[in-house]
């Protein structure tokens, strides 16, 4: 929301309380609580922020405890992340052959599932399911500990809440989420040339050589009765049959089905 | 810090706390010398827990003085206030006695630890508190609702009523007083 529209949305919700029966000038003081509370919200935000990274850069560091949340975070959500990524390159696999196979573009599916899963799906897969699982766990247990004064004895035994309980964590999270994308892709793109192998036998050093390389050489040559590649210049650009070639081409090659 | 009953280890004078316009403590005084064992007493929500997390430093007060080991709670910093923490040991609801104990604390200061306990594991509870006293030379403040148990192991008790302190004396002391509050409190904790 850009800064135009959150004043137009606080205007509209505050035209819309006074049709609703209160006076428009009554709104005015929730209108400003909602700002109040916003940069509040901002504010506290910022000062949890610097006070953890006071906590995490300053001596003494607690390993031991970093190691059991990493263990905690990393191994114990390998499974599922393992299973989200397998998920997703299947599907992936399923649901983008045919529309490819539709424009002649099969060969261009190890390509789509390598770099999909690389670059957007198995981060995003991977994030959610780590923070629906471990951001709700991380909740509760703090939040347990903090209505049975658990955190409130630990500070009193002198111990930084926030090196032990918060630093810790966010650490753990950081060191471990990057592992966990990565066994995600590599799920993602097993199980996605699994599927593939299914429909079409191709094998694994194949798959993932023309998922690395999409400009590289036709996997098969098309039959010459019945040339329907599609050509692309050296730009990268699709040249349909019967079109001219752009002015300032340098060549264009191939790709077959 | 020495263990004699020539110092004071903790030193309260007119300390006031309030949460909105909620006054929790108007105005305390209060002195627990080297090896004494007071127990607060008082009804739930009379300020008793906030007065034992103000002296830990856990929240900040108000208005007065707290003085713990001879320095001024309020104006110490967080790497100061660690250095006091660990001479004094805290428990909220038993939890952490063994961590308390551990860093051989001058004095411990006990957040209801016998509640929601059986009788006899009660019992065992102020018997520690008193064999911490005679072994290790070692006070305590015991905020409870147990005062006949309160009786057993503490050396003076300390009534608050309304943010303010009702009584103050020996288990004697107090049921013998004509306050009303008091006279009530004692009626009810004995039926």
């Amino acid at each position: 929301m850009t800064m135009t529209h959150l004043p137009m949305f606080v205007l509209a919700a505050t035209a819309s309380g006074a049709m609703t029966g209160g006076r428009l000038l009554d709104q005015v003081p929730m209108a400003r609580n909602f700002f109040v509370g916003v940069f509040e919200w901002f504010g506290d935000l910022g000062l949890f922020c610097v006070r953890l990274i006071r906590a995490a850069i300053t001596p003494p560091y607690e390993f031991g405890e970093l190691l059991r949340q990493c263990d905690a975070i990393g191994s114990k959500s390998l499974t599922l992340v393992a299973l989200a990524g397998a998920a997703t390159g299947v599907v992936l696999s399923l649901q983008t052959r045919d529309s490819l196979v539709r424009f002649g573009a099969k060969a261009f599916l190890p390509a789509v599932i390598v770099f999909s899963i690389i670059k957007e799906s198995g981060p995003i897969i991977t994030g959610l399911i780590v923070s629906g699982r471990v951001g709700a766990g991380i909740g509760a247990e703090l939040g347990s500990m903090k209505v049975t004064e658990q955190i409130d004895a630990m500070e009193a035994s002198a111990v930084d809440p926030y090196k032990f309980l918060v630093a810790t964590r966010v650490m753990a999270c950081v060191l471990m989420l990057p592992l966990l994308t990565v066994v995600s892709n590599f799920c993602g793109i097993l199980m996605g040339w699994v599927a593939n192998t299914l429909s079409e036998p191709i094998s694994l050093r194949l798959f993932l050589k023309t998922g690395s390389r999409p400009w590289s050489s036709p996997t098969t040559s098309p039959p010459r009765s019945q040339d329907h590649s599609v050509r692309i210049d050296d730009w990268d650009r699709v040249l349909l049959p019967g079109n001219p070639h752009p002015r300032r081409h340098r060549g264009s090659r191939k790709i077959g089905h | 810090m020495k263990r004699n009953g020539s110092e004071i280890p903790i030193q309260i004078a007119d300390l006031q706390k309030s949460f909105g316009e909620q006054e929790v403590l108007k105005g305390i005084s209060l002195q627990v010398k080297s090896g004494e064992t007071v127990a607060v007493l008082g009804r739930s929500g009379g300020g008793k827990s906030v007065l034992l997390k103000l002296i830990i430093g856990l929240q900040t007060p108000d208005g007065g003085s707290i003085q713990v080991a001879g320095k001024e709670i309020t104006k110490l910093d967080e790497p100061q206030l660690n250095e006091v923490r660990k001479r004094v040991g805290f428990l909220f609801r038993r939890v952490g006695l063994a961590r308390a104990l551990a860093l051989d604390p001058e004095i411990l200061l006990f957040d209801e630890p016998t509640a929601g306990l059986d009788p006899i594991t009660a019992a065992e509870i102020g018997d520690l508190i008193v064999s911490l006293k005679r072994k290790r030379k070692m006070g305590a403040v015991v905020v409870t609702h147990d005062v006949h148990g309160a009786n057993a192991y503490s050396d003076r008790m300390v009534l608050l009523h309304e943010g303010s302190i009702a009584a103050e004396g020996s288990f004697d002391d107090l049921q013998s007083s004509q306050d009303e509050f008091v006279k009530q409190f004692f009626s009810y904790s004995s039926r």
